[in-house]
């Protein structure tokens, strides 16, 4: 299929940039696998609640710090890199090569989820192999359907967000402004149960604490069955559909500054 | 097929109150290198950007390769190869790699080492796009543009704010697109790009084209004098050279004459006359005929 091999061919040369871009290195790849260790050493034998069940707060850091990585390869990441390519005019010459334009964001959302997915494998392994975490028994469909859910809601978030950015210069503080204050009121550094009531209330509206929920009850080791919180990931859904919405309404190729 | 890349008639383009373009005509023959020349907001980007298809006319009709170019075919970009004005390359990729990506989106395209090889930038193969000079990413931009074999080049101010030699290495690219066969479409508002590298010339000014031709007719055109320059002998001014010349001297620095004139024979006769009774030398004599320049500067002058 032509549509496919364009798909790969594009995706393998996104692959590249992102991954010879220091910037992105550090702040998608580095920084989780740093704050892993760090709040696990730090809190690691602390114990926390979750789902009624007390759990080892080295087994609470992996899957939220693992939603910290999807998060940020998934919607910050993408957001970043469409505005700064937008705006350097990148993607307006793609757009005058005779290949199906839908090619290109299909392409770096498959790269961002492959990103997240792979992030969220690695810091479980790190888990597993660094602090003797428990891995997931029956609840692995729970896991691997909870990242993708998540990392396809939160591209669809960053394409919905890249529209309202105006410059390369600021698409780091803005996604960062936007994505640190619901990082810390739902539980990715701190556990949920020490918040304010209020505040975790005002967390519940956004899809940051849904991610972290439902990964940590899809990897707590007491959770029975296939560990899906169908709740979770409808309200990841409903932010993702909002996301899309708008990138389909406001999308644009053409840099915004200038005429 | 058609004559013609491009045929444009009565094109009209505004931005809220600004008109832009007020209504335009352009023919481009196939294989033709056509050079847009005018001043800086005069209207070409947006001419050329309404004949890329990227942005729509308000009136007018546009027929670039013999469609629309605002409902062209997905097929139809691969006819046509752009170099927009503002653009910058993926600087993570290295100059074949960027060739090669790009080369992919097309179905039949040149090979990329040829085409490197094209613009010269065979040393510069394994380099990231970023760390390469101004001229030398300009030339990728080129190579970008031809790298889908394409009919149709739109350069738009390819050159702007290059240094002397980068501009001379970016005119040997384009005068050999022509050596390709391709028809080329160039915007610049230098004089001297226009004289060397077009067969045809129209100048833009204000949104209207205010002259079209080749380079040579459109110099001659518009009655632009002639000027015929010497040094003044020792001892003599204006007033005392023959009759009928001396109004349209021009003296500088108290002995360099510049006499503009519409017939530069007659004029000639009666200054080499005048001068051989009294035996004057006349150091320095030249005719120099009207320059694009001198006719672009007439032509683009604000009202």
């Amino acid at each position: 299929m032509k549509g496919l091999r364009l798909i790969f061919h594009q995706a393998h040369y996104d692959l590249k940039v992102f991954w010879r871009n220091p910037q992105s290195r550090f702040f998608t790849v580095a920084i989780p696998v740093m704050f892993l260790f760090i709040f696990v050493a730090v809190f690691g034998n602390n114990t926390t609640r979750v789902n009624g069940h007390r759990i080892h707060n080295s087994t609470y850091y992996v899957p939220y710090i693992a939603a910290l990585g999807l998060i940020s390869a998934a919607f910050g990441e993408l957001t970043i890199s469409i505005v700064t390519q937008r705006e350097r005019g990148v993607l307006m010459r793609f757009r005058s090569a005779p290949a199906p334009t839908w090619v290109i964001i299909v392409s770096r959302v498959l790269l961002a989820c492959m990103l997240a997915a792979l992030l969220v494998l690695a810091l479980i392994l790190i888990g597993w192999l660094v602090f003797g975490v428990q891995l997931p028994g029956s609840t692995v469909p729970g896991v691997i359907v909870t990242t993708l859910v998540g990392a396809v809601s939160f591209c669809c978030l960053g394409l919905g967000l890249s529209t309202f950015i105006r410059s390369a210069e600021s698409a780091p503080p803005v996604t960062n402004m936007l994505i640190l204050p619901l990082l810390f009121i739902s539980g990715i550094f701190f556990p949920n149960e020490l918040l304010p009531h209020w505040l975790y209330h005002v967390a519940s509206y956004f899809p940051v604490q849904h991610l972290g929920h439902s990964l940590v009850t899809a990897f707590a080791p007491e959770t029975k069955g296939v560990g899906i919180v169908v709740k979770d990931l409808l309200w990841m859904v409903g932010w993702g559909i909002l996301g899309l919405l708008i990138a389909l309404r406001r999308f644009n190729w053409m840099p915004r500054r200038g005429s | 097929m058609s004559e013609l890349a491009i045929a444009v008639h009565g094109l009209k383009k505004s931005y809220g109150s600004t008109e832009a373009v007020q209504g335009i005509d352009l023919e481009v023959k196939r294989g033709e290198v056509f050079t847009f020349l005018g001043p800086n907001g005069a209207g070409k980007t947006t001419t050329v950007e309404i004949l890329e298809g990227f942005s729509k006319r308000n009136a007018g009709e546009v027929t670039v390769l013999g469609v629309d170019p605002w409902r062209a075919p997905r097929e139809w970009r691969a006819r046509i190869g752009l170099v927009p004005q503002r653009c910058e390359l993926v600087p993570e990729l290295t100059v074949r790699e960027a060739l090669t990506l790009y080369a992919g989106y097309y179905p039949a395209p040149r090979p990329v080492a040829e085409t490197i090889e094209l613009v010269g930038l065979a040393e510069q193969e394994k380099q990231r796009t970023g760390r390469l000079s101004g001229g030398q990413q300009r030339r990728l931009d080129v190579a970008i543009a031809l790298v889908g074999d394409p009919d149709l080049i739109f350069l738009d101010e390819p050159t702007t704010g290059f240094d002397p030699q980068a501009r001379r290495q970016a005119w040997d690219v384009i005068a050999s697109l022509r050596t390709l066969g391709k028809t080329v479409f160039l915007t610049t508002h230098y004089m001297d790009e226009a004289e060397r590298l077009a067969d045809r010339v129209a100048v833009i000014a204000a949104g209207r084209i205010v002259a079209s031709g080749t380079p040579q007719t459109l110099a001659q055109r518009n009655g632009a004098p002639t000027e015929i320059g010497f040094t003044l002998p020792n001892g003599v001014t204006v007033g005392d050279l023959p009759g009928g010349l001396a109004a349209n001297v021009e003296v500088q620095n108290g002995s360099a004459a510049r006499l503009r004139v519409h017939q530069p024979v007659a004029a000639l006769n009666t200054l080499t006359s005048w001068a051989l009774e009294r035996s004057f030398s006349l150091p320095d004599l030249h005719v120099t005929r009207p320059s694009l320049e001198d006719v672009y500067l007439q032509l683009t002058r604000e009202p």
